[in-house]
């Protein structure tokens, strides 16, 4: 099975650009086409929050138009910067499949992999939250699929990365949640975004990765002392792959135009046209 | 049937007279050779063109590069005017239909078809209702609440036929869609497909390697091989008027016969046949005088006993093998050294039976038999 996993399109209203400054609807059209290219093709496309770039339902509907140029199924879950009730106004029973007591948290079964969606946000706040009510849903729903790898998607990754902004955002109730995880062993992974890096960390005996942004990324200061600040790199997502040998592998696609690819050959001293 | 909602439907954005365009288009996977090489072909909109020819001819790639699965080496995909890498996956208005790729699972079929519509602005029963007339189109109205599983792989088709309808697309790719499906489906699949182009004007393309596919569906149909158009050109006219010899022997039944040109006389070759007898022949794709040719004939144009005044020549053949197949005779004669050469005897009142080792007379009027290449 291969998962496609994007994170913080951050899509502003249509014809406009977040901050003014970044493309981010033209950077998630150009992930868009990168995956409906890959081959072998993912099963699924999952979202980890931050659609929208000031939560307005315009930049919602926007996002969806993008995001429907995928041929694959889609979810997603909402970041800080998304409005729950907008998100559910827009992709509810589609790409938000179903909604549990107000919470975009959701189960999709049927693949190879069990994946569940989880609503880490807190309206108004800019740092995740897990209080009781979603930790003993999330506990129930894992305790279901017990037989099957699993893989948590939320937006908010539940460790501080080394990045100032997002760790000071915080994580409230994260202990909560660990609790939950540690005590399912069959939890593959916790797919996150959030950061706008790519970053992995080992985490209540699974593993949490954070993708990239497809819209803009952080400039990594591991100093913590520098304002945040962003760069219009390329384009980036990530593709899990569930190996025939049970092994999930991530890897990190930047979405760049680049020579290539070449063989390991020797190639002639003058690169001639393709005959 | 529902007659489709069209009033909806955008119109394109500009007058280019051709919905799409491939310039000069090449396809390399290893950057050493090409599967498609310099491609060019105007679609018009609401035109059937279907790209046809073997496995590894490129009509795939084509397609493909077409949906924007694949990138053109080189050259240029134009779109209502557009390069196609300028607009969007969301906006190019491109509905699909492939063999494999299929439905997806995990939705019921109703929930399938309104997935390429959640978010068009379109109100919950406006979707219902789309969806509801994309069922009827395909003649799947009642099978809404089943899941993918639940259905014959016929029954799938349609269903992906009518989710690549089902948002108004203005143009439609489909790659061997029908592949497989049982040949009595296919059948009544072709023609579905084709009324349901007829009735939505919509632009087709459409990949096969069935000619029969390609022959009942299109209004035009591009013959690949190795990686070039070979023809282009209306069912009918591929069939009789092949340019070449590739595309003579892949579309319907073909006999050939080599020879060496002696002269060209403005349209007609005079051609020596290997075995010394000499005919005439249409000059359609030829060198010159002393050039090697290969004669093309089909089977239900050749005359037994001709008439020999109304025919440039007639040359004699031996009867090698007889089936009667109801309405025809099919005959397997040798012929100026060709011992597959076929002649299909119509079932006709006052057409003498054939025998077993009998040596006859054939001919042809000289349109019918057409010089090409010997390559």
């Amino acid at each position: 099975m291969l998962i496609a996993h994007i994170s913080d399109p951050h899509v502003a209203g249509p014809g406009k650009k977040a901050y003014n400054i970044a493309p981010t609807a033209e950077n998630l059209a150009r992930c868009v086409e990168h995956i409906n290219r890959l081959e072998p093709r993912p099963q699924v496309v999952l979202v980890t929050g931050d659609i929208t770039s000031s939560g307005a339902a315009a930049e919602a509907e926007n996002a969806a138009q993008i995001l429907q140029g995928l041929r694959f199924p889609f979810y997603l879950v909402p970041g800080n910067h998304d409005r729950r009730e907008t998100l559910w106004a827009v992709f509810g029973g589609q790409a938000c499949p179903s909604r549990s007591a107000g919470f975009i948290s959701y189960a999709i079964p049927g693949y190879d992999l069990h994946l569940i969606g989880l609503d880490s946000t807190a309206p108004g706040a800019p740092g995740g939250k897990i209080d009781p009510q979603r930790a003993d849903w999330l506990d129930e729903q894992l305790a279901r699929c017990a037989a099957k790898p699993t893989v948590l998607f939320m937006h908010h990754p539940p460790v501080k990365c080394g990045v100032l902004e997002t760790d000071e955002d915080g994580f409230e109730g994260v202990a909560l949640l660990g609790k939950v995880i540690a005590r399912h062993a069959h939890v593959q992974r916790i797919l996150c975004g959030h950061i706008h890096l790519e970053a992995h960390a080992a985490w209540q005996g699974t593993v949490v990765s954070t993708a990239p942004s497809t819209g803009m990324q952080l400039v990594l200061d591991l100093t913590m002392t520098q304002p945040s600040a962003f760069v219009l790199e390329a384009p980036g997502y990530q593709l899990h792959y569930w190996t025939p040998e049970r092994h999930l592998v991530s890897h990190t696609v930047y979405v760049r135009d680049v020579d290539g690819p070449y063989l390991f050959e020797e190639y002639p001293e003058e690169k001639g046209e393709p005959k | 049937m529902t007659p489709p909602d069209n009033s909806r439907r955008k119109k394109p954005m500009n007058s280019e007279p051709f919905h799409v365009r491939f310039k000069n288009v090449q396809k390399s996977y290893d950057g050493l050779t090409l599967v498609v090489k310099d491609l060019n072909l105007d679609i018009g909109k609401g035109e059937f063109v279907t790209m046809l020819g073997p496995s590894g001819s490129g009509k795939t790639t084509c397609l493909m590069m077409l949906a924007g699965f694949e990138s053109a080496t080189h050259g240029e995909i134009v779109l209502n005017g557009r390069p196609i890498n300028n607009i969007p996956p969301h906006k190019r208005g491109i509905g699909m239909v492939f063999q494999n790729y299929a439905l997806f699972p995990h939705m019921t079929v109703a929930e399938n078809l309104s997935f390429p519509l959640a978010v068009r602005k379109m109100p919950k029963d406006k979707i219902s209702q789309k969806v509801g007339q994309a069922l009827e189109m395909v003649q799947m109205g009642e099978f809404g609440d089943r899941y993918p599983a639940q259905l014959s792989g016929g029954q799938q088709q349609r269903i992906a036929l009518a989710r690549a309808l089902v948002f108004d697309p203005e143009l439609v790719l489909m790659d061997e869609p029908l592949g497989a499906l049982d040949k009595q489906l296919r059948e009544q699949m072709q023609f579905e497909i084709k009324h349901i182009h007829q009735q939505l004007g919509v632009t087709m393309v459409y990949v096969t390697h069935d000619q029969s596919e390609a022959l009942t569906m299109s209004d035009r149909i591009a013959v690949f091989n190795d990686g070039i158009i070979q023809q282009l050109a209306s069912p009918d006219d591929l069939y009789e008027r092949p340019e070449n010899r590739f595309v003579a022997q892949f579309i319907g039944e073909n006999n050939e016969l080599g020879g060496t040109v002696d002269a060209i006389d403005g349209d007609i070759a005079r051609v020596t046949l290997d075995n010394g007898d000499k005919v005439s022949a249409l000059a359609v794709n030829i060198e010159g005088a002393g050039a090697r040719t290969m004669l093309s004939i089909r089977p239900e144009r050749v005359i037994i006993d001709p008439d020999e005044s109304r025919v440039p020549q007639a040359i004699g053949g031996l009867v090698k093998e007889l089936i009667y197949l109801g309405d025809h005779i099919r005959c397997r004669m040798t012929v100026a050294g060709n011992d597959e050469f076929i002649v299909k005897v119509p079932n006709a009142p006052g057409n003498r039976r054939l025998k077993v080792g009998e040596k006859i007379r054939i001919g042809w009027i000289t349109e019918d038999c057409r010089a090409l290449d010997a390559a």
